[in-house]
């Protein structure tokens, strides 16, 4: 195989005849048939490699779930299988390993396989040891002893290798007896890294080629299930089974997708949101059933498939609350939150939320349920019970401009002040005022007392004489 | 056979309603009576000051009627004294002395518009923000949805019932789903509000002129005391009506006081100290 590069067409593989007629790789293609003339040189097809390598990882799915291409140098392709749990089905390690081996070699290819508790491990007796043994495979149970013997190579370091070769360092347990520090410096981190991925200090995994896919569960009928109680039945038993899958798993989901299959093909797709990661069956069906109540699904013929599933899911261990129950009353929140969502709409259920200013809209929020608040901060500020969404104009006649109000009407009603408190002055936010309109103006807030008894929270919106405009006064909570 | 079937589970259910029956009874006879008003303990657990109402003596007359599990309700005196019926019903809530969330409902748009919970306000009052849900539906059924399901999950619920959709039916629901929970809702209901009831007390609350506080207010006026109001206990299941006279206090030191000092009357104020 011939690839074109620097300096025209070289060798970039060779079959074993050519490697024992003395040809190498790099060597151009003139040299090689000078020393060989009956040479017979092929464009190679990196691409196709690829391609076929990929097919090959795929192919290699029957004997793992979990497999992933691995590209390398011409002869040093190879293929990642994470078989844990596997080898049982296959009578074994030793059986799996004589099977997979055997049966990538029936496909006409030359390969070598081998097990070992880490990828780095694995890789390198695959190539340096394999080769070397009848069955065609190697197999260690741990670095200890193996490593040590094999060379540089092994540790999958590409160039590098060629340069610790220079300084005599042939074997790994050459670079075991240097300090790492030394090592590292080098060299490079790489060749510390590589050790310690092959000793399994430091975790590497496997990016399998098939993405995890989301858990679901299906539930199908024979024919058509044509009522509302029928319909919520069959969901029900799906969100069933996927809560068993996710228990399986330690999972729990925070967004369930349930789609409605219908009899004549078509198809309807429900979603429901909790605010935790929950996994509990009940809690589910309720959650769902409000919706089914609410959706009018179309159910025409009926619906003969139900499947549920997980589309976001984190992990969730066992669901035991605190020591005295305390979680038990925030579980019992949260459940009915989602519920109250389900029906009402996540904007219609809110939570309390503290904001780092002196303004009170912004220093006492509601904000979506989702999950537990932080601590309530103490502060010193006097402020009412009840608070209005926006504050209401009044009419307030003070004696002085800038001094409290002596009486104001609210709701079409005058209220002659009794007993007043304030000012407490609180400044516009000069950094969050939009672009195009002013800062805002600064507040006067009077806690008072009408003579009647009835205590209001009300405030002078601007500064006589300072800020434009005359100040306008608003009512801004009561109690 | 088959005939004689029937009539074995005719018989059968007829005997299960009669037990039925005994047990609600039984049930609703073990609330016709209160307990005897007990006296108030301090606070002893740290974090906000659990406040409390005192009457004259410096007791909760309250506390009876609070500890009782079920529906109660409250309505202003006239439509302006809204935000004191709802003050009533949070502080109601608040001094529970429980960890259980509250679910605060209100309708948007309701004639009981008197804004929302304000969370500052409610922590210095002995109710932590953390512990609030808030619930803004749109319909009056949804509201009372959101009570019944807020009850079942164990929650303290202050709800408001503008609407004429809260009757009879609907407030027995409530009451039987707070009771099985043993957990409170507080109702606010408008100033007209008429007809039947399934609350435990009906309270209608009027404002009072606070007492000044011992410093002078803003452009010369005395400062707001502590929040007074007079509560009309209208109705209470198995009990007369009576009136209370309250006054929302702040310190929790002030019932230590030994009687003869609390009620002698106040010293005049020296001049240099008001300014």
């Amino acid at each position: 195989m011939t690839l074109s590069g620097a300096g025209g067409e070289r060798l970039h593989a060779l079959t074993a005849h050519g490697e024992a007629a003395g040809l190498t790789r790099g060597m151009g293609v003139a040299d090689a048939r000078t020393l060989v003339p009956a040479l017979k040189a092929h464009p190679a097809d990196p691409e196709g490699d690829r391609a076929a390598l990929m097919r090959l990882a795929r192919w290699c799915g029957r004997f793992s779930p979990w497999t992933a291409a691995d590209p390398g140098e011409p002869g040093l392709d190879g293929v990642l299988l994470d078989i844990t749990g596997c080898a049982r089905v296959f009578g074994g390690e030793a059986a799996l390993m004589d099977r997979l081996v055997g049966e990538v070699r029936a496909l006409g290819l030359e390969a070598h396989g081998a097990v070992a508790p880490t990828l780095g491990l694995a890789w390198a007796l695959a190539r340096f040891a394999a080769p070397g043994d009848a069955r065609g495979w190697a197999g260690a149970d741990g670095p200890r002893g193996v490593l040590d013997a094999l060379p540089v190579e092994a540790l999958r370091l590409g160039d590098m290798a060629a340069t610790l070769r220079r300084f005599g360092l042939k074997r790994v347990r050459d670079l075991f007896a240097i300090p790492r520090a030394d090592l590292a410096r080098r060299f490079g981190t790489d060749p510390v890294r590589r050790l310690d991925q092959a000793m399994g200090v430091e975790r590497e995994v496997l990016d399998p080629l098939q993405p995890r896919a989301d858990l679901r569960a299906r539930v199908r009928y024979g024919d058509g299930q044509q009522t509302l109680d029928a319909v919520k039945d069959g969901a029900a038993r799906a969100i069933e089974r996927l809560c068993a899958e996710l228990e399986r798993e330690e999972l729990g989901l925070t967004r369930l997708r349930m789609t409605l299959y219908r009899v004549d093909g078509q198809a309807r797709d429900l979603i429901v949101g909790t605010a935790r990661p929950s996994r509990d069956a009940a809690h589910l069906v309720r959650l769902l059933n409000e919706r089914l109540d609410r959706a009018e699904i179309d159910i025409g013929f009926g619906i003969d498939l139900f499947e549920a599933a997980a589309s976001l899911a984190s992990p969730l261990t066992g669901g035991q609350g605190d020591f005295h129950g305390a979680g038990e009353a925030e579980a019992d929140m949260m459940r009915l939150a989602d519920q109250l969502m389900a029906r009402l709409g996540r904007e219609a259920v809110m939570r309390a939320e503290a904001g780092d200013s002196h303004l009170p809209e912004r220093a006492g929020r509601f904000v979506a349920m989702d999950g537990q608040a932080p601590a309530w901060p103490r502060r010193r500020e006097i402020r009412p019970l009840l608070i209005f969404d926006r504050p209401e104009p009044a009419e307030a006649v003070a004696e002085i401009p800038d001094g409290p109000p002596r009486q104001f009407t609210w709701r079409r009603i005058r209220h002659r002040i009794a007993r007043a408190e304030g000012p407490e002055r609180i400044s516009p936010e000069w950094w969050r005022a939009a672009p195009g309109s002013g800062p805002g103006r600064t507040r006067d807030y009077f806690h008072v007392e009408t003579e009647d008894g009835r205590r209001f929270w009300l405030y002078r919106d601007g500064l006589y004489g300072r800020e434009a405009g005359q100040p306008a006064w608003f009512v801004h909570g009561a109690g | 056979m088959r005939p004689r079937a029937d009539r074995h589970s005719m018989t059968d259910k007829a005997s299960k309603l009669k037990t039925l029956r005994q047990e609600i009874g039984a049930l609703e006879a073990s609330e016709t009576r209160f307990r005897t008003p007990t006296r108030l303990e301090l606070p002893a657990r740290a974090g906000p000051v659990s406040e409390v109402w005192a009457d004259e003596e410096g007791q909760d007359p309250l506390a009876s009627f609070r500890q009782q599990a079920g529906l109660h309700e409250v309505r202003p005196d006239t439509y302006l004294d809204g935000p004191l019926a709802f003050a009533f019903a949070a502080l109601w809530l608040a001094g529970l002395d429980s960890d259980r969330p509250v679910l605060w409902v209100h309708q948007a748009g309701s004639r009981l518009d008197f804004g929302g919970p304000c969370p500052d306000g409610l922590m210095a009052r002995g109710l932590d923000p953390r512990r609030l849900v808030r619930v803004r539906p749109r319909a009056m059924s949804d509201a009372l949805w959101a009570m019944e399901n807020g009850l079942k999950a164990g929650l303290l619920v202050l709800g408001e019932a503008g609407g004429d959709r809260c009757d009879l039916t609907a407030t027995k629901r409530l009451h039987q789903a707070a009771k099985a929970r043993a957990t409170s809702l507080m109702l606010v209901r408008p100033h007209d509000a008429s007809g039947p009831s399934a609350a435990l007390t009906r309270w209608r609350v009027a404002p009072q002129a606070s007492r000044a506080a011992a410093y002078r207010g803003a452009g010369g006026l005395p400062g707001p005391g502590s929040l007074r109001l007079r509560a009309v206990l209208e109705r209470q299941r198995g009990g007369a009506p009576d009136q209370f006279e309250l006054e929302w206090t702040h310190d929790p030191f002030c019932r230590a006081q030994p009687a003869p000092v609390a009620d002698r009357p106040a010293a005049p104020v020296p001049r240099r100290l008001t300014g």
